[in-house]
């Protein structure tokens, strides 16, 4: 407990952070909104990646879906 | 190059088969792919120092700096634009089979020479620019300008030397398709990151 405190407490004196303490609130914004696009940015593209594989694998495995509303398929074995 | 293969119609036979091809993404386009996230991080990296940079300014752009060429540099994105769309044509005429190696060749090289036209027309703005005072040490919105848009440069240069490398080898027919969708998918993601830079760059 005493070290957790220790390790903490000097943490609160860390007046130097440019983030925390920037002179202007147009910086803080910059820091902030850069900071989440860098972060979110790697998780957007693997995201895009893993559906774009998803549905070129359904595509490879089924090449032409039927539509949704048209025709049933002609069969040669059909009763008309 | 060899004529035999220019003057082929035949859009498959003539080519080289590629090795993975019951892959769902050929390994040489889906290592362009990782390419390109890598190179997505590094001008998101390169953006998100501009803005901060920018942020502690008490003016952007500075005062006494020139103002960049929105006008002419928006012509230019057209050209590039237009080099896009060129390799679309090529791609659509590759995968539907019209017009045989001749027009996706021709539509080819088409792309190519609008992706020179962009790299000539963004020479003599940046020769423009240096002349009136801007360079990579007159200050930080010139030192991110060179910096961001030369990063964007050289990607189109290398990206106009795979694409010719494409160009012979398709001609020449010693190389599977699949390279040129590797090829394709770093052109587009030059093409496609260009008109990102000039609203972040240029217009904010």
């Amino acid at each position: 407990m005493a070290v957790a405190a220790a390790l903490w407490l000097p943490t609160l004196g860390a007046f130097a952070c440019p983030v925390c303490f920037a002179s202007k609130n147009e910086s803080r914004v910059a820091y902030y909104v850069t900071t989440a696009v860098l972060l979110t940015l790697p998780w957007v593209m693997i995201a895009g990646f893993g559906l774009c594989y998803r549905s070129l694998a359904r595509r490879k495995e089924d090449p032409r879906p039927p539509a949704p509303n048209g025709p049933p398929p002609e069969s040669a074995d059909s009763d008309s | 190059m060899n004529p035999a293969a220019m003057d082929s119609d035949d859009l498959s036979p003539r080519r080289r088969p590629a090795r993975d091809a019951n892959a769902v993404i050929p390994t040489g386009v889906l290592a362009m792919l990782m390419f390109v996230a890598c190179e997505i991080m590094f001008f998101a990296g390169l953006i998100s120092a501009r803005f901060v940079a920018s942020a502690t300014q008490a003016g952007w752009p500075p005062p006494g700096q020139p103002r960049l060429p929105i006008g002419t540099t928006a012509f230019n994105s057209l050209i590039l634009l237009g080099s896009g769309v060129a390799l679309y044509a090529a791609q659509r005429a590759l995968s539907q089979g019209g017009g045989g190696w001749r027009v996706v060749l021709s539509r080819l090289r088409l792309a190519i020479g609008l992706g020179g036209l962009f790299l000539l027309f963004q020479g003599a703005e940046w020769a423009r620019l240096l002349h009136y005072g801007l360079t990579l040490q007159s200050s930080a919105y010139g030192s991110f300008f060179y910096l961001i848009i030369g990063a964007h440069a050289v990607h189109v240069m290398a990206a106009l030397l795979v694409m010719a490398l494409v160009y012979r080898g398709l001609a020449r027919g010693r190389i599977p398709v699949s390279r040129f969708w590797a090829a394709q998918v770093f052109w587009y993601f030059v093409v496609g990151l260009w008109p990102v830079l000039y609203v972040l760059v240029y217009l904010v």
